[in-house]
């Protein structure tokens, strides 16, 4: 009896249960990393009076020269336009209060040994930040629970219960899976958490779906009655291999690409996306045909 | 093995299709995208205008071209302490919410060096023509006040014992007796004991004028003209705006009330993205180049039938980018991006199955190219339909649940499942039946290889 996919899906089934429970204990106690864009962090606020010439740039690279050679990491920098001025404002998880001082010398000295902008006034702030920015996560759990439910009965009415218990195992894993690895690693949870959460979920249940739809189609097919239904399983999904590793390489590709950039939030969601693929494509590949035959009874013969 | 012979039946089963007829076809379908890319892509002057290309009218949400900010300070006036923070930035946030603003910044902040007290509020969002009475009606201040009398502009207070108002709702529009102006309507629905005491009011005289306020000096609804029982419908009485903004936050006003705490707001200040600069410009070239990868993949992969895979996922892009300024409410944010990606993905995947289908159909039995190609297509049909419909469900319950980022993703990814649906069922279908005439060695054309017995 073939046994290589059922073998490898309870060393994942065990690991990633592992997983999701300290996943879940971590998110229970500390929850997710919840960047500056969330709530409690730190704002630095540079501000010229006056935005003549090159003035913000000036003050730009006069911030950014001082982060480098202090070792300060400050996420997204966003500017805002003011009636005659400027303003950066740089976002930090730490309090940065003590090198007020230093980046305002820095800055100030910058805008002074230019000739264009000299005589431009440059005033720094450190402010404690207390914000959330995005819906509540909670709804999109809901929701892709609630999604999860629906494609079950939709996988019932197309295939009966083996497929619908599976895409529905597989989908439930991954996602949580995702949320447990987001918890554990303590990347930065940003306003697309639940973006790519949902992802996860998705890219589980396509896959699934359409891998049931092969045991199907292998059993229609095959007139071997004494191949057990573990093996079909076997057998089936190392035939849907290739499909899974497109689809993993193309999401792969797809977080390549926005990671390529190298913006601070753009590298975020490709790390999201790339955990959202991991779990999405594992979870189908291995869940789907473990549970599909667990249900349909492993050793029995078709 | 039977050799291909040309001009053999097409693969979608129906009559010859001539080479020639397949060059003119693939001709027409040529012009047609390229007419599509340009118009998507490409922005150009016409007479004193510019068009400003498919891509230039996408409505951009305020974490991907930045918007404008606003501060509220602590009035000086201001008569209570601010107990919990962080209960005024999630009212805020739900009263943006209400008002129809899906991704914005609410933020508290106070100077981490000094010993201030007070948080300062900074709101970011999406600049609109509304924005600024917008922000007003959400930092409003007091509780709704209800005032009647026999004289126009009542101020005398009434229904004081009880709640009288239940809440309100935008009602939606409609068109006015001269058949071109439009109005929108507010109901505000009065609890059984605030209905029964006006209804005694308006009853025990001539004339009565209703007036309702927010906090000091914020007029809601005017006490100018009497009220009568006919206004009402049950327990609900209609009022008229001009317009849908501000009914809109007439409503919101009278659900929610005022804070608690008075502030003053800042002028608007201009603001980036949150995310960073030029977000959308990446975001579209990383769209381009996942979309690039995914057709050399294809031709890599598949040669002759991955060039028709490629002419449908440059269609699908094509199509996609068109629903989100054809369908009405899109508004892209970043969620919105990674919709678009996921969905290119999925439709990616889909022509995948499908080609690997035909290719181990014609490996493992002794069909031709084109029975091959016709199995391989009917053989897929459903898993392609199940893997549509899987993603769709969990789209449609992410828009009923959620709101922001998420709200956007499942819009475009939604719209992408469909669009990727046609794609890979109907386009490459087509292009492979335009293709195959065209083949002179339809084997070595499409990188098929019968299996080794």
């Amino acid at each position: 009896m073939k046994t290589g996919i059922m073998k490898k899906a309870k060393i994942y089934l065990i690991i990633a249960l592992v997983a999701i429970a300290a996943g879940m204990t971590m998110f229970g106690v500390l929850g997710f990393n919840s960047s500056i864009d969330y709530r409690y962090g730190y704002e630095l606020s540079i501000e010229i009076d006056q935005n003549t010439g090159n003035a913000a740039e000036v003050m730009k690279d006069a911030a950014v020269d001082y982060f480098a050679t202090n070792g300060l990491n400050p996420y997204y920098p966003g500017t805002q336009q003011l009636d005659e001025g400027a303003q950066l404002i740089y976002k930090f998880n730490a309090d940065v209060s003590e090198k007020k001082g230093e980046i305002l010398t820095a800055v100030q000295n910058a805008l002074d040994d230019k000739s264009e902008v000299k005589g431009i006034k440059a005033t720094v702030e450190v402010y404690e930040t207390n914000g959330a920015s995005d819906a509540p996560f909670g709804y999109a759990v809901l929701a892709v629970g609630v999604g999860m439910i629906a494609v079950a009965i939709y996988m019932f009415i197309m295939q009966r219960i083996s497929a619908a218990v599976a895409t529905l195992c597989s989908g439930v894993l991954a996602s949580a899976l995702f949320m447990s690895l987001m918890a554990i690693i303590r990347l930065p949870a940003s306003p697309f958490v639940a973006v790519t959460f949902a992802a996860s979920g998705i890219i589980a249940s396509l896959l699934s779906a359409s891998t049931a739809h092969a045991y199907k189609e292998y059993i229609k097919n095959n007139d071997n009655g004494k191949i057990s239904f573990a093996d079909i399983a076997n057998e089936v999904s190392l035939g849907e291999k290739k499909k899974y590793l497109f689809t993993f390489i193309s999401l792969l590709v797809a977080a390549a690409a926005f990671m390529a950039f190298g913006t601070m939030s753009f590298v975020i969601m490709g790390a999201q996306l790339i955990f959202a693929a991991v779990c999405g494509t594992l979870s189908a590949f291995l869940v789907t045909p473990f549970i599909w035959a667990l249900i349909k009874g492993a050793g029995k013969n078709k | 093995m039977r050799p291909e012979k040309r001009g053999e039946h097409s693969a979608s089963g129906g009559g010859n299709m001539s080479k020639g007829k397949s060059i003119i076809l693939l001709s027409i379908i040529s012009l047609l995208t390229a007419f599509l890319l340009v118009m998507t892509f490409v922005r150009f002057p016409i007479g004193v205008r510019n068009y400003n290309s498919v891509l230039g009218a996408i409505d951009l949400d305020y974490d991907m071209v930045g918007g404008t900010a606003y501060t509220l300070t602590l009035s000086e006036d201001n008569e209570e302490d601010v107990d919990d923070i962080d209960e005024v930035v999630d009212t805020l946030e739900y009263r943006l919410r209400a008002l129809g603003y899906s991704v914005f910044s609410v933020k508290a902040v106070k100077p981490a060096d000094k010993d201030v007290k007070d948080y300062e509020i900074r709101i970011e969002t999406k600049t609109t023509s509304s924005l600024s009475s917008d922000i007003s009606v959400v930092a409003s201040y007091g509780e709704i006040v209800l005032k009647g009398g026999e004289n126009a502009n009542p101020t005398e207070e009434i229904l004081t014992e009880e709640k009288a108002i239940a809440g309100a709702n935008y009602a939606g529009s409609y068109l006015g007796a001269d058949g071109s102006t439009t109005y929108y309507q507010v109901a505000i629905n009065f609890t059984e004991y605030g209905y029964r005491e006006l209804m005694n009011l308006i009853s025990n005289s001539s004339s009565y004028y209703l007036q309702i306020e927010l906090g000091e000096g914020t007029v809601l609804l005017s006490g100018s003209s009497p009220i009568t029982d006919t206004a009402f419908d049950g327990h609900s009485l209609g009022i008229v705006s001009q317009t849908e903004a501000g009914a809109r936050q007439m409503a919101l006003q009278v659900n929610s009330g005022g804070l608690a705490y008075r502030y003053d707001i800042s002028d608007p200040v201009e603001v980036t993205s949150p995310l960073g600069s030029d977000i959308a410009l990446k975001s579209a070239i990383a769209i381009g180049v996942l979309s690039l990868i995914l057709i050399i993949l294809f031709i890599v992969l598949f040669r002759g039938f991955g060039v028709a895979m490629s002419l449908s996922l440059l269609l699908f892009v094509l199509l996609e980018t068109i629903m989100l300024i054809a369908v009405p409410g899109i508004t892209l944010s970043i969620g919105g991006v990674i919709g678009i990606a996921l969905s290119a993905v999925l439709a990616a995947s889909e022509m995948f199955l499908t080609a690997n289908k035909i290719r181990t159909e014609y490996g493992n039995s002794q069909k031709t190219v084109k029975a091959a190609v016709k199995k391989g297509f009917t053989t897929t049909l459903v898993p392609i339909i199940s893997m549509g419909v899987c993603s769709g469900l969990v789209a449609v319950f992410l828009l009923i649940f959620t709101a922001g980022a998420a709200y956007c993703f499942a819009a475009t990814f939604g719209i992408g499942v469909i669009v990727g649906l046609i794609a890979s069922l109907l386009f490459t279908r087509m292009f492979c039946s335009l293709m195959l005439p065209l083949a002179g060695d339809k084997e070595k054309f499409f990188k098929f290889k019968r299996a080794e017995a």
